[in-house]
């Protein structure tokens, strides 16, 4: 029921040779042979069926530097090796295991020496940084040198040394950026903010870290992040796992605050809180993550609460004429819509009446 | 396809980094083609330790002469044939005679394909397309392995086997025939698209 011209084109299409008309051909093919069609979809789905096993890329690595450590003697004699695969099975082995050990201890002790360095390495140096701003209304994307993507949401910076590279990776920022970083093992990516650094070694995250708000949050979709508090470096550092979102109160930074005597709830009080978001939401319509895809989220807050956030977003100043407005939570995702059409959507949720002015809004409460 | 291209351009980077010395461009090279060669000298030598061994030697090679890297011109297909030659040596010297480069007198082993959880594919249908491959001569197997397993095209699988890309055509079509016709009871019994998983 298969010919050979349509194995031929079956084997063309699936190896990527077949060119337009025969893939034509193959359809016409598939169309009068109805039969045809499930041996087609099994052998489709039978050619992306992962034969190679997924990358143990430590083990890799190791096997890698075997490999250079030979090349770089330049004798070339797998004698010269101490650790050479082939001949003596139980004790390469545990070589092996050593060495895949020394790798990850090697890891974590990089990991303290870059962190207290990195807290000095701020922003001082401005003429040696390269510097990326969002302003006001809008949001940016963009690519570092070492392949990771960064967005950035309205009024935020980023920031990095001339000396970024693949080895080296640090960022200040300051604002809301999200975070997806190409994962090196041997070089974790180290986000530093007003009052916490974040150390990834390759993952999917979003920050929002505003100067004005008084707030740090930190939301995890890949991978696992580590956080710690800058002004108080001995403190335990926070591990976040997937859909973990990690809320920093600047209020409580300071780990030597003068506690009122009995008042031993508030000296234990840490500035950090973790919670767990829902894995279930898709990113887009998680408030953390849906301005990535140009949408603002109002999750239940109020016109109020979310002043600052649509501020940002639409680069203007609103202002509460009377203390009776804004007062109702509202939950609804705003995308395309201009700051008049926003205005008037949320007109349904909440009466109220609007004046634009330029980038100057007044709201002020409806009469009935 | 679009992400061959994307390849091409890549390794072309590489190549001219790796000739610079840069360690890290050597690393990125070693992590592209390691799995797949060392399954490509495997499905020759049939040893792990052996596989390994190989695909050592032929990346020390090409780090000692590194500065030469740039005068290949298809660094995917100078790798397989590396291995090819590095692994029919290999059972040159084991069987101490010289080992002929068609693969007509000895047998392939292919990877295993991981459990087919979430597909069309029943296990049992699995076992009867492997075997129908298995069965195969052993030149069409290699062929079909490297197109399908490692994404090669069939002018770099010619130029590794040193056959012609018409060749590999045709023992592509002869690999896809078998396996339809080995399969065909199934949907005798299953007309219908209802095989799911058991």
């Amino acid at each position: 029921m298969v010919n050979e011209r349509f194995a031929q084109l079956i084997a063309r299409k699936f190896s990527g040779e077949a060119n337009q008309a025969e893939l034509h051909e193959l359809e016409t093919l598939l169309k009068e042979n109805p039969q045809s069609q499930y041996f087609f979809e099994i052998l489709s789905e039978y050619w992306e069926m992962k034969a190679v096993p997924e990358n143990d890329s430590i083990q890799e690595d190791v096997h890698f530097q075997q490999i250079l450590a030979i090349a770089e003697k330049g004798t070339g004699e797998p004698a010269d090796v101490p650790v050479q695969p082939a001949k003596k099975g139980g004790n390469v082995f545990q070589l092996r295991k050593l060495l895949v050990a020394a790798g990850i201890i090697g890891l974590i002790i990089s990991a303290y020496v870059l962190i207290p360095g990195s807290g000095a390495s701020g922003t001082n140096n401005p003429a040696q940084s390269e510097i990326i701003t969002a302003k006001p209304g809008a949001r940016m994307y963009m690519l570092l040198p070492d392949g990771s993507k960064v967005w950035l949401n309205s009024e935020s910076k980023l920031e990095y040394k001339k000396g970024f590279n693949d080895s080296i990776r640090e960022v200040t920022l300051e604002g809301e950026g999200f975070f997806d970083v190409v994962k090196d093992k041997k070089h974790p990516f180290i986000v530093h903010t007003s009052d916490i650094d974040i150390k990834v070694l390759g993952t999917a995250f979003n920050v929002k870290s505003y100067p004005t708000e008084s707030y740090i949050e930190t939301t995890l979709l890949r991978g696992i992040i580590e956080v710690t508090n800058k002004k108080d470096p001995a403190s335990p550092k926070v591990l976040l796992y997937p859909h973990d979102k990690l809320v920093f109160n600047k209020e409580r930074r300071s780990p030597n605050k003068v506690v009122p005597l009995g008042n031993e709830e508030l000296a234990l009080a840490t500035p950090f809180e973790k919670t767990t978001l829902s894995k279930k939401i898709a990113d887009s319509a998680l408030a953390e993550t849906s301005w990535l895809y140009n949408k603002l989220l109002l999750d239940g807050e109020t016109l109020r609460q979310s002043e600052a956030k649509l501020e940002r977003w639409y680069n203007v100043n609103i202002h509460f004429k009377d203390d009776k407005v804004g007062n109702i939570p509202i939950r609804y995702p705003l995308s395309n819509e201009t700051i008049e059409q926003a205005l008037k959507a949320l007109q349904y949720v909440e009466p109220f009446n609007y004046r634009i002015n330029g980038n100057e809004i007044e709201i002020w409460r409806k009469r009935s | 396809m679009n992400c061959k291209s994307t390849n091409e351009t890549l390794l072309l980077g590489l190549k001219e980094k790796i000739a610079a010395s840069d360690q890290n461009s050597f690393r990125q090279l070693f992590h592209l083609y390691a799995k797949k060669l060392t399954q490509f000298a495997f499905a020759i030598v049939k040893s792990n330790e052996a596989a390994r061994e190989i695909v050592d030697e032929v990346f020390i090679k090409i780090w000692k002469n590194r500065s030469s890297i740039t005068t290949i011109q298809n660094l995917t297909v100078y790798l397989y044939t590396a291995i090819k030659n590095t692994s029919l040596n290999y059972l040159s010297a084991r069987a101490k005679q010289n080992m002929v480069e068609s693969f007509d007198f000895f047998s392939i082993q292919l990877s295993d394909n991981n459990s087919p959880e979430k597909t069309l594919i029943s296990s049992e249908l699995l076992k009867k397309i492997n075997a129908a491959i298995d069965q195969l001569p052993p030149r069409c197997k290699m062929v079909f392995k490297l197109v399908r397993e490692d994404g090669l095209s069939y002018k770099e699988v010619g130029a590794i086997l040193k056959i012609s890309p018409k060749t590999v055509d045709a023992q592509m079509m002869i690999a896809v025939k078998q396996i339809s016709e080995k399969v065909k009871r199934d949907f005798d019994y299953f007309p219908n698209r209802n095989i799911k998983k058991n």
